[in-house]
């Protein structure tokens, strides 16, 4: 110990240059690593976080379905898988209707097409005869889509389910306007449509539903 | 005096002879302990020494360095994740609120009891809102003959008792009525009771029978007409929709539609 001590004190000035080099040498090395500091690294972090928020509302919504289906199994009114199987059906059938807008088909042949491919229509049907000409002439060619689907079960008789549908449909470019629909349709058990009536709202009444969507909407983007 | 030499040669410890240009001389047995630093008060020049300007000079690097060390953890600190651009910043936010809005529905969702009361006590509102409803198709005549208005007078009583099932959110136009028929306005008043009243529609109401995830029910009514053409299904003339909430026993987001059929019969009312 006293070895070094004496060494030390024998080589005092190189010894506390020697140090304030090194603490400096530090000091820029340290400016000079946080000056760089990567952007990339940093907007990794930006981006680890929120796909770790994503996960977690993820996590958060499944746990809420999960509670909502635990309790819809319980309060036992309708049949939830017997709903969603009904569901997908209904939203087909609201496609196949809608599509009509832009066909370059004729109403006739649109018609036949639907009548064939849907068992519960026949020429009598008032969705063939009175809502599909009608639908056809007032969305005039437009590309619409699917913006908002709600089907409601109606009542339950028996093994037979009914629903009030009511359906958003959005011009895919702004040439056109957006259009709502409101169906009712009846189940059978094995998923068939029984009965069904298509009506469009009025142009009045669309007005007045387009901007209760808006204003629910902007509402909500404050919110 | 002050030293200036850096590199002395190093002393001997052990040697008994002096270090060049002592002035004094030393005994060979007393070991000399050299200066820690400082001026040389001596005056002689101690090699060991710390010069003042050697010390100057190491001060400035060690203040030197502190500096970059303040700028280092600063630079660090925002260069990290707290400088983010607004869009990243709405969307952790957003994503925040979706958590946050999720947790709070899963906890709020009611228990099996409570909803199968919500649903009947929904059924049982909404068909006494049905009700009232179908009352106003009465006024149809009064309408007519008052050219389009009607009198607020007439709707009064009907509009005090629909207005405890919709909550300040929901515009008065609710509790007026939500749709009048043309041909009603031909129907003889009969005994004045609105239930006898012969009218070409009246409302249904769908049977509630499902709470979604955030514990309201859906509701939908439906105006249809009450003598439909043989063997058709009565037209809907129009719908109004809305969500029962079983927790304050009232209908929110109401929304009401015509179909295109409803229009054309439809009885215009100017006064509202």
């Amino acid at each position: 110990m006293s070895t070094i001590k004496t060494w030390a004190k024998a080589h005092m000035r190189p010894l506390f240059l020697g140090i304030c080099t090194t603490v400096m040498v530090l000091g820029i090395a340290s400016v000079a690593a946080a000056m760089s500091a990567n952007p990339v690294a940093d907007s990794r972090e930006v981006e680890a976080t929120k796909e770790q928020l994503r996960k977690e509302r993820a996590t958060a919504r499944q746990t809420l379905d999960e509670k909502h289906q635990e309790l819809l199994s319980t309060i036992g009114g309708a049949d939830v898988e017997r709903v969603e199987r009904d569901s997908h059906t209904i939203r087909g059938f609201v496609l196949d209707l809608a599509a009509t807008s832009s066909t370059s088909r004729t109403v006739r042949a649109e018609q036949i097409s639907l009548d064939t491919r849907y068992e519960v229509l026949d020429p009598s049907s008032p969705v063939l005869t009175e809502f599909l000409p009608g639908w056809m002439a007032s969305t005039e060619g437009a590309v619409l889509r699917l913006g908002d689907l709600e089907i409601d079960v109606a009542g339950i008789a028996g093994l037979d389910y009914s629903y009030t549908v009511t359906a958003r449909l959005d011009p895919v470019d702004g040439g056109s306007k957006t259009q709502y629909l409101f169906v009712t349709v009846s189940t059978s058990q094995d998923g068939s449509i029984t009965k069904v009536d298509a009506y469009r709202a009025d142009n009045r009444s669309r007005d007045e539903l387009l901007a209760a969507d808006e204003a629910a909407a902007d509402e909500e983007a404050e919110g | 005096m002050v030293s200036d030499k850096v590199a002395d040669t190093p002393a001997d410890e052990t040697s008994p002879e002096p270090p060049r240009r002592r002035v004094f001389v030393t005994p060979s047995t007393r070991e000399v302990p050299a200066e820690a630093g400082g001026i040389d008060t001596a005056g002689g020049e101690e090699p060991e020494e710390l010069g003042i300007r050697t010390v100057v000079v190491g001060v400035v690097m060690i203040v030197f360095s502190l500096v970059c060390f303040v700028l280092a953890i600063g630079t660090s600190g925002s260069a990290g994740g707290v400088q983010l651009s607004d869009a990243n910043a709405q969307e952790i936010f957003s994503l925040r609120e979706d958590i946050n809005a999720a947790e709070v529905a899963a906890e709020e969702l009611p228990e099996a009891g409570d909803a199968e009361r919500g649903l009947v006590i929904a059924l049982q509102s909404a068909s006494r809102i049905a009700k009232l409803q179908n009352d106003y198709r009465s006024l149809a005549p009064q309408v007519a003959a008052a050219n389009g208005t009607l009198d607020p007078a007439l709707t009064a009583r009907t509009r005090q008792e629909l207005t405890p099932y919709f909550p300040p959110s929901v515009d008065a136009s609710v509790t007026r009525p939500w749709y009048l028929l043309k041909s009603d306005t031909s129907v003889p008043a009969g005994i004045g009771i609105p239930r006898s009243f012969d009218s070409g529609f009246r409302w249904i109401v769908d049977v509630p029978t499902t709470i979604d995830a955030q514990g309201m029910a859906p509701v939908t009514w439906r105006a249809i007409e009450t003598n439909p053409v043989k063997g058709q299904e009565p037209t809907v003339l129009a719908w109004v929709s809305a969500d029962y909430d079983i927790t304050t026993s009232t209908f929110s987001d109401v929304r009401e539609g015509t179909t295109v059929q409803g229009a054309a019969r439809e009885l215009e009312v100017n006064a509202r």
